[in-house]
């Protein structure tokens, strides 16, 4: 199957992601890394476009919730799923109350989260569609159309 | 310790003990994350070899079985620690090692300290300093004061500490910066300074030669060595 989802892989450490992003490379992704949150808000907010961000829940200084609340400040289409150690209800509620797609326990099966990447990149594009749509809607009733 | 003294400090053991094995087990399953993927790497290396896509490198195949190796390593030494730190219960009091003592404790305060943006830095003397004492309670003792100078000093400096013997005391020393006051940082002082007492110690709030504002915990040393 050919892929062509670019991801952003956020995660402290950096052994993981450069296995995990040589693996998703492998399998067609365009996948770019950062350590921290602080490093990839400053991508997405310099203009870098992401279909997915993968980002790791527990990290030292920002962690992945606050990562997540900025990342969305930032770009509310953005698809985010967390990854985490240890998946606690509570976590898992709060992260998706703040706008996470889900969350998923470490280690995570690589299949299972290539497809839920692909899932999550056809509802950017939906979410994307939807508002040029309605943006378009809007300008034709402007003129009265 | 008295039985008495024991019980009175049952539920802050309770919390340290949670925060200690909390951070054990996320080191751990850091490491068991990298080794699963790994593997998973190795897997698409001998598919793509298999199917005559991409030539399997053995140079490659080396380095990523030297880092699994490692990685087995650091799992193995999170574990011996995590096995010292549980037998630290096995006798009310005993002779040990502060310097062992202490550098499990900074170990296994690095995640709580890390998640804070603080970076704790010691230095160790070469030769052994033997004190006797109830050894999870001096685990606890130390964390305590590690958590003092994470959560109770302003700024992102790194924590200095260090370890020596004066006279006929160990002494711990640790160093950030101002510290901040609160009334949360005014209860954990008074809970070490509780703690270090019933361990026969003491502790003290002093200035090193930069000026930075740090404590001192005085442990008695062990006078047969």
């Amino acid at each position: 199957m050919q892929r062509d989802e670019k991801v952003l892989l956020v995660d402290d450490e950096e052994e993981f992601t450069q296995l995990l992003a040589e693996r998703m490379e492998a399998r067609g992704l365009t996948v770019d890394t950062a350590s921290s949150g602080i490093e990839a808000i400053e991508k997405v907010e310099s203009g870098a476009k992401y279909d997915v961000i993968v980002l790791d829940l527990a990290m030292p200084g920002m962690d992945g919730l606050e990562t997540l609340e900025r990342l969305l400040r930032a770009n509310e289409d953005l698809q985010i799923i967390l990854l985490t150690g240890h998946a606690t209800l509570q976590k898992g509620i709060q992260a998706v109350r703040l706008g996470a797609r889900e969350v998923i326990e470490k280690p995570a099966d690589l299949s299972a989260l290539l497809a839920k990447i692909s899932e999550a990149k056809l509802d950017r594009v939906m979410l994307v569609e939807k508002r040029m749509e309605e943006s378009i809607q809007e300008i034709l009733k402007s003129k009265g159309w | 310790m008295t039985d008495e003294q024991t019980r009175a400090f049952e539920p802050e053991d309770l919390a340290f003990f949670g925060a200690i094995t909390a951070g054990i087990s996320h080191e751990l399953k850091n490491v068991a994350t990298i080794i699963n993927e790994s593997a998973g790497l190795l897997n698409d290396l001998s598919l793509g070899a298999e199917s005559g896509r991409r030539p399997l490198d053995p140079s490659r195949i080396k380095k990523m079985s030297s880092d699994i190796s490692r990685n087995v390593d650091r799992a193995v030494a999170i574990l011996n620690r995590m096995n010292r730190f549980a037998h630290s219960v096995d006798e009310p009091r005993r002779s040990a090692d502060l310097k062992d003592i202490l550098d499990d404790t900074v170990e296994l305060a690095k995640r709580f300290s890390s998640v804070r943006g603080v970076e704790l830095q010691a230095t160790l003397p070469e030769h052994p300093v033997p004190v006797n004492t109830y050894v999870f309670g001096m685990h606890r003792a130390l964390f305590t004061a590690l958590q003092l100078i994470v959560l109770d000093v302003d700024g992102v400096l790194p924590a200095q500490i260090s370890l020596s013997k004066q006279g006929t005391s160990a002494c711990v020393r640790m160093h950030r910066g101002a510290w901040v006051a609160s009334d949360e940082a005014a209860t954990r002082r008074e809970g070490l300074a509780r703690l270090m007492g019933v361990l026969g110690g003491e502790i003290r709030w002093e200035a090193d030669d930069t000026g930075r504002q740090g404590l001192v915990l005085h442990v008695p040393a062990d006078a047969r060595e």
